[in-house]
């Protein structure tokens, strides 16, 4: 973590872009592998710690890229601070609460 | 919210049309853009025959030959003709460019040209740029050195030819604002994002290895609007009539940034 809040921002936003990669690559293999599994092939494609790992690890970093992004974009076209300031907390509510349902779904599934 | 239309007294209306008087065989339609604030008139687009067989090779020509001989209301900054000065940046066939160097002839059909785009405009091509010059100030465009120190006031400060390369494709720049009137960040958040052209001119300092700013300068960019509203689109490099390249520079600065945190 860096001191300067926007520096931390830029750097996060590029280190997730890049952490993402290898993960989304396993996120399509395992929707090629889940296409034609029905819910019982769904449950057992989850239930072993490697899927369980990348799709916590993909979650977070998504979540994260997608709050960060957003953000910039709220930054660059919304002019009034007020409505900047609630739509930033709807985004960092909306990339937040997903990802926790992801993983609690995944860990149920595993514990 | 960002205005994705203009106002109605912005928008840009048919002007008057200007015939050929001197019967030239080789004709070219100018169309230019006339706004005048002792009017209330919207701004209009003035058609303009022009001789090119007795008008010189650049846009700036026609400029100069309407002026002189067709409309002397016509207004524009212009200075030294060769690409130096800037002071005749504009928007020509849909591009910010200097009309001294840019040839009538690479422009295929009629020549369009408008003031730089999303500036206040003064008169007709002229464009207010008092926000860029005060952004240009606010990153103290000069070599800084402390007070206290002896080999300021005995000795020439020495820079290695190597040190000096470090300046090349910055120390160029002519502050024509091609490329800041290019950016659609710089549109949309003008007041705050300081836009390519001054960061290039605030990374020409950062870079300069006689300086004894660089932290307090790198401190004072490193902010989320000055700076970091730069998305890397690129027109300013495409648009610079001087070949120079400010994404890379505000991409020097940042990755500079990162080696520079702890201290920020």
């Amino acid at each position: 973590m860096m001191k300067n809040r926007a520096l931390n921002k830029w750097f996060m936003q590029r280190a997730s872009a890049v952490i993402l990669i290898p993960i989304l690559l396993f996120f399509l293999y395992s929707l090629i592998n889940l296409v034609n599994k029905d819910y019982t092939g769904a449950l057992n494609f989850f239930d072993n710690y490697l899927s369980i790992i990348f799709f916590v690890l993909f979650l977070i970093f998504a979540g994260l890229h997608l709050k960060l992004g957003i953000n910039e974009i709220v930054e660059d076209y919304i002019q009034n601070p007020n409505l900047k300031s609630i739509l930033n907390k709807i985004i960092m509510i909306y990339s937040a609460i997903f990802p926790i349902i992801g993983i609690i779904s995944l860990l149920k599934i595993i514990l | 919210m960002v205005q994705f239309s203009l106002p109605k007294n912005s928008k840009v209306v048919e002007g008057k049309y200007f015939k050929d008087k001197t019967n030239g065989k080789t004709l070219k339609k100018v169309k230019i853009y006339r706004w005048s604030p002792e009017s209330n008139e919207n701004p209009r687009l003035d058609t303009y025959e022009v001789n090119m067989d007795e008008c010189g090779p650049m846009v700036l020509d026609v400029l100069i030959k309407i002026k002189n001989e067709i409309d002397s209301t016509v207004t524009f900054r212009r200075s030294c003709r060769e690409g130096v000065c800037g002071s005749c940046a504009m928007n020509i066939d849909g591009t910010n460019t200097l009309a001294c160097t840019k040839s009538a002839k690479d422009i295929v059909g009629e020549i369009k040209i408008y003031p730089l785009p999303h500036m206040q405009v003064v008169k007709d091509l002229v464009p207010d740029l008092n926000k860029l010059y005060k952004q240009y100030q606010s990153i103290e465009p000069w070599l800084q050195v402390e007070a206290k120190n002896d080999k300021v006031d005995k000795h020439e400060i020495y820079q290695s030819k190597k040190d000096r390369e470090k300046l090349d494709g910055l120390y160029e720049c002519i502050l024509c604002a091609c490329c800041s009137t290019s950016c659609p960040s710089y549109w949309w958040n003008g007041e705050k994002y300081l836009g390519p052209a001054v960061l290039l001119q605030a990374y020409r300092w950062i870079i300069d290895s006689r300086d004894e700013e660089r932290e307090k300068r790198l401190k004072k960019v490193a902010d989320e609007l000055k700076l970091f509203r730069c998305h890397t689109i690129m027109n300013c490099t495409n648009s610079c009539p001087k070949g120079l390249n400010p994404a890379k520079a505000i991409g020097s600065i940042k990755k500079m940034l990162t080696q520079y945190s702890k201290n920020l």
